[in-house]
């Protein structure tokens, strides 16, 4: 009996063999309107938008995308028989822009949509707010770290005693509206706003700030080149605020068979160590998720 | 051979001189003059606003409550593709010339007599745009041999007004931030006057000036305090006193866009700006007045120092965004003494009257039926907080799934009025405010979204107060306060309001329809459906010793993508993309 992964093979090559046969240069193209599974499979091509400034995750180089996302999207593509094709994607105010500009509604300049979107929040209110799309396949789990100096914070970071310290996070996430809300805002003073978290870590580097709390793999990805002389822990916030959270995919309603495929293939890639390879070429470490 | 050149050179100047523009098939060129009387002249439509006050009123009669019966399409003209979406735009009339924008940031000049198409400029936007609330463009503006418009990447172009060229091109910022221009720019003595709109996290609004002749930046000033301006390239003054009402660097990143543009009173030498809601939006975030958001600024056109600011919504935690226009006006006091004025309708609810000269609090008075955020306003011009009404702070908790308590409060984010321009009868010395009644739900969350982690920071949904109408259109007396009538419509008004000295109000539904109402009563007297939801602005203008009427038609722009409980009855309504011109048929 042939396994799952040689039928995807053979429907990967099958895709493959149609994308140059009868439907043309063009089947690249046909971007336009609704896109279901089969579409997806006849072109080949998986399209998967990326956000293009969030490194170690995705960005922008001169070689083309990079990135922790965009090698386990490469690899994924791989395993199911796609070609994978990136396309930069905006980050807007909500996730929910996020997933109708990327992969229900499309662009708004020429209604192309992308097929699959990696570093979606695993998250039972988004998947509610958002029936146009699925989320699944929780690929990794992420949370908050604090890198800080030695001599500016020598116990560690004291949320009671350190109004006066100069604390760097990056604009308008969990840690800045921890540090402007927290015990009456007695932290909102010692707040300082970057709009990228490697100005932060320059910043700690540079003497600038005291402390800087980010995302674990931006801190961890970073901090050793930019600032090496930092302690770095993890940083749980108290109260309300979510200090860890599960990260998965999203796909089209329509296009529900590659969440089976692709659920596989990241689940492979979990459990024959590639996953935890592409993290630490990165130099961030993977946490299989917690659901 | 050099010589033959400068001969027919010569002659051609000669003929020039001989025949006048005109004659030379060449239209002449817009004088800053020109546009300063843009308000009086009723051959043209020079500006944004139909004049650089924007009261929107046309001294011309020929149309009035008699004759608008009679008024009928004289041609339409397609915006052609299936580029359609919200048609916000108020077209330019200049030498037998329309020019209007549409959405995705196109233009188009076409003769105004025939509807024949001269030339379309369409901006090669790039993939990455994310304008908030659809992507529409306002209307262009016209000086020199040039026209001006700004696009969804930020961009303001200068084209050739005769060939649609591309003369220069100058980003304000970067798209990739999120910003975009959808309001028509403002030309003061050669000045090329811009907001910008859009910024999706930790950005700061700003009003741009260019030359007009060659996009150079002039001056720049940031409208919330503890930020530098620029003026010639260089570091001009700080707006208002760092930390005075905002703590620690928030100021750096205070919100407060300007994607509304801007009107200017050349008697008082001064535009007037308004700014954005203050980020972040969960107002416990941020105590203090948290200047200069949510504001009306007097800005010096020559300096870009602001001159006097007044804020309708101080520590604003309802999104009550400031930008609605500012118009000049002359206020007849009941003493008989005549006020500089201008007036404004916030999106809190409130009508505001105040000295122009020095932004001297006049008046507030509501225009819609419920403002629960505030009572009133003091004698001071500080609104009368009722607290019960401000959405709870997240880390007191007391709202479901560990959100701030959630409040119902009217008006909603999208305001008792948003951008669609209101107008102001010379004639009557009323104001025609489109208005809307609704209301949300709102909470404060205690978690936001960036790229992948955790999500939101605040929510809400709209719904109406009325089963019969959201839409109001109201006449208001801006000496008393009072409302003197007011025009029920059962969408929401989301198009301008023109008024001329014929007694008409002009303005559209997103049912399609253009209409006109009588000024002094608010009764219907003319009404065509254009076949798509009008939310465009109406001009008139008078060509050939007749009298014409445009507008814009084309459904989309806020309301479909956040109405909330809204939007299930107006997602029915068919796009469109048409230019629609009326007039008059000469008696035979």
């Amino acid at each position: 009996m042939p396994s799952r992964r040689d039928l995807l093979g053979l429907a990967g090559a099958l895709g493959a063999a149609l994308a140059l046969g009868g439907r043309g240069a063009r089947a690249d193209e046909d971007l336009v309107g609704t896109v279901n599974y089969d579409t997806i499979r006849a072109r080949g091509v998986l399209r998967i938008p990326y956000y293009e400034d969030f490194a170690p995750y995705s960005t922008t180089t001169a070689d083309g995308p990079a990135g922790i996302d965009i090698d386990i999207a490469r690899e994924v593509a791989g395993r199911i028989g796609l070609r994978p094709r990136f396309y930069a994607l905006v980050a807007g105010e909500k996730v929910d822009d996020d997933l109708r500009n990327g992969i229900w509604r499309g662009n708004l300049i020429d209604r192309s949509v992308g097929d699959l979107m990696f570093h979606i929040p695993y998250d039972r209110q988004i998947q509610i707010n958002n029936d146009q799309v699925v989320l699944f396949a929780p690929y990794f789990e992420e949370g908050f770290a604090i890198a800080y100096s030695e001599q500016a914070m020598p116990g560690g970071f004291d949320p009671e005693a350190d109004g006066d310290k100069r604390i760097g996070v990056e604009i308008d996430t969990l840690p800045d509206f921890y540090l402007t809300s927290a015990n009456n805002g007695a932290l909102r003073a010692a707040a300082v706003h970057f709009a990228k978290p490697v100005e932060a870590l320059a910043a700690l580097r540079d003497g600038a700030v005291d402390a800087v709390i980010l995302q674990a793999a931006q801190v961890e990805a970073f901090a050793p080149r930019l600032a090496p002389q930092a302690i770095v822990r993890p940083f749980v916030m108290g109260g309300l605020f979510h200090s860890r959270w599960t990260v998965g995919c999203a796909i089209r309603e329509s296009c529900r068979p590659l969440v089976y495929e692709v659920g596989d293939a990241l689940a492979a890639m979990a459990a024959d160590g590639s996953m935890a390879a592409i993290f630490a070429k990165a130099g961030v470490t993977w946490l299989a998720p917690a659901r | 051979m050099a010589m033959t050149i400068n001969r027919s050179l010569a002659a051609v100047t000669l003929a020039l001189a001989t025949m006048g523009w005109a004659a030379a098939g060449l239209a002449k060129p817009v004088t800053d003059q020109e546009i300063l009387n843009d308000a009086t002249s009723t051959g043209d439509v020079l500006s944004y606003g139909m004049g650089p006050q924007a009261q929107r009123f046309s001294p011309l009669t020929a149309l009035n409550r008699d004759t608008v019966k009679g008024l009928v399409p004289a041609w339409a003209f397609s915006f052609g593709g299936e580029k359609q979406r919200g048609q916000e735009s108020q077209p330019l009339v200049a030498d037998g010339v329309m020019y209007v924008t549409g959405s995705y940031s196109r233009l188009w000049a076409v003769d105004a007599r025939t509807g024949k198409e001269l030339w379309e400029y369409n901006h090669r936007l790039p993939d990455g745009i994310m304008p908030c609330c659809d992507v529409v463009n306002r209307g262009a503006a016209i000086h020199g041999d040039k026209v001006y418009f700004g696009t969804l990447d930020a961009k303001i172009v200068a084209l050739n007004k005769e060939t649609g060229k591309v003369v220069w091109s100058k980003a304000l910022e970067d798209y990739k931030a999120g910003y975009a221009i959808t309001s028509a720019p403002l030309v003061v003595d050669g000045l090329i006057i811009s907001g910008i709109g859009g910024g999706e996290f930790g950005v700061v609004g700003k009003v741009y000036a260019l030359d007009a002749e060659t996009g150079e930046m002039k001056w720049i000033r940031p409208v919330i305090e503890g930020n530098v301006g620029t003026l010639d390239g260089k570091p001009s003054t700080m707006t208002g006193t760092k930390n005075a009402s905002w703590q620690g660097d928030q100021w750096q990143t205070g919100g407060g866009g300007t994607w509304l543009g801007g009107t200017y009173d050349p008697g008082t030498g001064l535009l007037y700006f308004g700014s954005g809601n203050p980020a972040p939006w969960n107002s416990h975030l941020r105590p203090g007045d948290n200047l200069y958001s949510s504001s009306r600024l007097a800005i010096d056109p020559k300096t870009g120092e602001i001159k006097w600011s007044y804020q309708t919504t101080p520590h604003d935690g309802w999104d009550f965004d400031g930008v609605n226009e500012a118009i000049p006006f002359d206020l007849k006091g009941a003493d008989g003494k005549v006020v500089q004025a201008v007036a404004t309708a916030d999106r809190n609810g409130f009508f505001f009257v105040l000295d122009r000269t020095n932004g001297k609090f006049i008046s507030a008075n509501p225009f819609v039926s419920r403002h629960d955020w505030a009572t009133g306003f003091d004698d001071k011009g500080r609104p009368i907080y009722n607290p019960d009404f401000r959405p709870g702070n997240p880390a007191d908790g007391g709202g479901a799934d560990g959100k701030g308590k959630s409040v119902f409060a009217a008006p909603s984010f999208l305001g008792g009025k948003n951008w669609m321009p209101m107008a102001y009868s010379q004639k009557t010395g009323l104001f025609y405010i489109p208005s809307n009644e609704w209301g949300m739900d709102i909470w404060n969350e205690p978690i936001t979204y960036k790229k992948g982690a955790a999500y939101l920071g605040a929510g809400f949904t709209i719904k109406p107060l009325y089963e019969d109408h959201i839409g109001a259109l109201r006449a208001m007396d801006p000496a008393t306060g009072k409302i003197k009538w007011e025009y029920k419509n059962r969408a929401p008004l989301w198009g301008g309001v023109m008024t001329t000295a014929g007694g008409l109000v002009f303005f559209g539904t997103p049912e399609g329809y253009l209409k006109a109402l009588d000024d002094e009563t608010g009764k219907e007297l003319w009404s065509f459906n254009t076949g798509s939801g009008v939310v465009g602005s109406p001009i008139t203008w008078e060509m050939d010793g007749e009298q014409y009427v445009a507008v814009v038609s084309g459904w989309g722009g806020a309301v479909p993508l956040w109405g909330g409980d809204v939007a299930d009855y107006v997602k029915s309504f068919n796009q469109g993309g048409m230019m629609w011109v009326f007039k008059l048929p000469k008696k035979a």
